[in-house]
């Protein structure tokens, strides 16, 4: 059985897998599964994110984010959860791109760690 | 029930959701599962008939409503799910208005509502192939052959008037005696037009208390009267696209006969207690065991409804005067009866069968099935024998008494019926009578001066 509450160095996770085995009725080779893509997902679309903020480039920062979303919900990230809705919304109307930049980096940051916590703890 | 598997396109081009839906979804073997990325890709595969849609509402190439509505305007009876990330009540209104069968959030509410929805669609699938089986089942019950039975000279000429009324939307007008079958002529008809799939509505005027006839037959909107404490839609607007069949029409009170005639003109009726129109597309039949045309010189019936609803006139001839059609009517309803009630084979004895051919069903085809459904179970071994005939005689001659006839009324009538039973031969039937040949040549005489 896979913990995610606590991790190594005995701090919070960022990750909760619950609702991912309640989805599965605790069905491991998917879940296993489900993690392994968000983790390859993860290294491949967040520093498409960062390119499409650093240009400026709304539309694509609005449909990226909207993307991570639901995948958060269901990988139980739930600090970045209002964090993204935000972005999502500013991206939407293209304004105060300083703050969109913050929050991207903010949450660029949580799923990058995130797929690090899960690819120590789950995949390893 | 049909048991075939359920096809269920999804429309996803996340990689995750849509591992993680077709995980769900698969979960049941019953169902089939094809993901496309793209909105566009799904539309080219629509002509398979997929039991189910799920549609993503931000997709690369469309949105959810877009989308939804490309569907629908290809097949309006595929349920379509969205779902979305986005917890928007305005957008999911917005869907459900357009015919989205339900709209789920990527959250973690999502198994549940999903497989909820999929077991309510799936209900609905399994309800409406039940219907569409069941209105097959109908049609072919009322195909001409199978519902109007016999092979009699009058019966032919109804099934070529049936035809012709097929063909068309023209009103139908049905006359015969009571039992005479005139409900199961309106279903033949219904059942084989255009408008078999579509509802058949039966109203029998003379059941229904005069006070309530009209909310019945036009509904009524909420608050109209006392006890009208939501809005009903009535009769007409029920049978909108099929058919209405007004059954004993010459008993309609004359108030609502105009407003019956303004319907008809219009097509369109106004609830009670309601100031607008409803359109409607009503196919009509009507029934009556009386004269109309009687009825409107006496004053009882509109002449303006009567020509409406004359159309094409069909008059079921009674019992008595379908020749042979007594005993081919007679081995349908014990064939129907014995199978219904899972009797083994019975056979109607010789005796048996002249005692039915003798008598004169003043209760028509009605009558002869329950006599026919009561000398089944009398019978033993098999065979109904004369004794298990039994016919309800006074009703038949009270049905002649109080029918209130001249006595030249009643001669005319009985010479009639022995001419007929007697093929003609007037010398028997003058034996019969105990009269004169003359008397039977005078009357005759008489008779045909007076049409009758």
């Amino acid at each position: 059985m896979i913990t995610t509450t606590l991790n190594n160095r005995g701090s919070m996770n960022l990750t909760d897998l619950t609702f991912l085995r309640q989805y599965s009725g605790n069905d491991e080779p998917f879940v296993l599964e489900m993690v392994s893509m968000f983790v390859k997902r993860t290294t491949l679309e967040i520093p498409e994110l960062l390119r499409a903020t650093q240009s400026a480039n709304w539309p694509a920062v609005k449909s990226a984010v909207h993307k991570l979303k639901s995948t958060i919900n269901f990988m139980g990230i739930t600090c970045i959860k209002d964090k993204i809705q935000l972005c999502e919304d500013l991206a939407l109307e293209g304004k105060d791109g300083p703050y969109i930049t913050e929050l991207v980096g903010e949450i660029a940051d949580t799923c990058m760690q995130a797929a690090v916590e899960l690819e120590e703890q789950v995949l390893h | 029930m049909i048991s075939q598997n359920f096809k269920v396109f999804a429309v996803e081009d996340d990689p995750i959701f849509s591992r993680m839906l077709r995980y769900l979804l698969e979960l049941d073997p019953e169902n089939e599962v094809q993901i496309f990325n793209k909105g566009s890709e799904m539309l080219n595969f629509l002509h398979e008939k997929p039991s189910l849609v799920t549609i993503d509402y931000s997709l690369p190439d469309t949105n959810g409503a877009d989308l939804l509505k490309k569907i629908k305007a290809e097949n309006p009876d595929i349920p379509v799910i969205v779902i979305s990330g986005q917890e928007d009540i305005t957008t999911a209104v917005q869907l459900l208005k357009l015919g989205a069968f339900d709209y789920i959030c990527k959250d973690t509410e999502l198994k549940d509502r999903l497989l909820n929805t999929l077991r309510h669609a799936k209900r609905n699938e399994s309800l409406v192939t039940q219907i569409e089986l069941l209105k097959e089942e109908v049609s072919r019950k009322y195909d001409f052959e199978k519902s109007i039975i016999g092979q009699s000279v009058a019966i032919r000429r109804i099934f070529s008037l049936l035809e012709k009324a097929t063909g068309t939307n023209i009103t139908v007008s049905i006359t015969g005696e009571t039992g005479s079958g005139k409900e199961v002529v309106a279903k033949a008809v219904h059942y084989n037009s255009q408008r078999k799939s579509k509802p058949f509505v039966a109203v029998n005027v003379a059941a229904i208390p005069e006070d309530l006839l009209e909310s019945e037959l036009f509904g009524y909107e909420k608050g109209a009267f006392t006890g009208a404490v939501s809005r009903r839609i009535g009769k007409f607007e029920e049978a909108n696209t099929g058919t209405i069949f007004l059954d004993e029409i010459g008993e309609m009170p004359l108030h609502l006969q105009a407003k019956i005639l303004r319907v008809l003109q219009e097509r369109e009726v106004v609830r009670i207690g309601g100031n607008a129109s409803v359109k409607i597309d009503v196919r009509v039949i009507v029934a009556t065991h009386r004269n109309l045309a009687e009825e409107v010189k006496s004053g009882n019936f509109r002449q303006d409804l009567y020509y409406r609803l004359l159309g094409l006139p069909i008059h079921l001839p009674p019992l008595r005067d379908r020749d042979n059609d007594i005993l081919i009517l007679a081995k349908h309803f014990l064939d129907s009866f014995t199978k219904e009630n899972k009797m083994g084979a019975v056979k109607i004895s010789v005796e048996a069968a002249a005692k039915l051919k003798k008598y004169t069903y003043p209760g028509n085809v009605r009558e002869l099935k329950a006599v026919i459904e009561l000398a089944s179970v009398m019978s033993s071994d098999g065979i109904i024998e004369e004794s298990d005939i039994i016919f309800d005689e006074t009703s038949a001659n009270e049905e002649l008494l109080n029918t209130e006839m001249t006595l030249d009324d009643y001669t005319y009538r009985i010479i009639r019926h022995y001419l007929q039973k007697y093929d003609d031969n007037v010398i028997q039937v003058a034996s019969k009578l105990n009269i004169g040949k003359s008397t039977i040549y005078r009357y005759l005489k008489q008779m045909e001066a007076l049409g009758i």
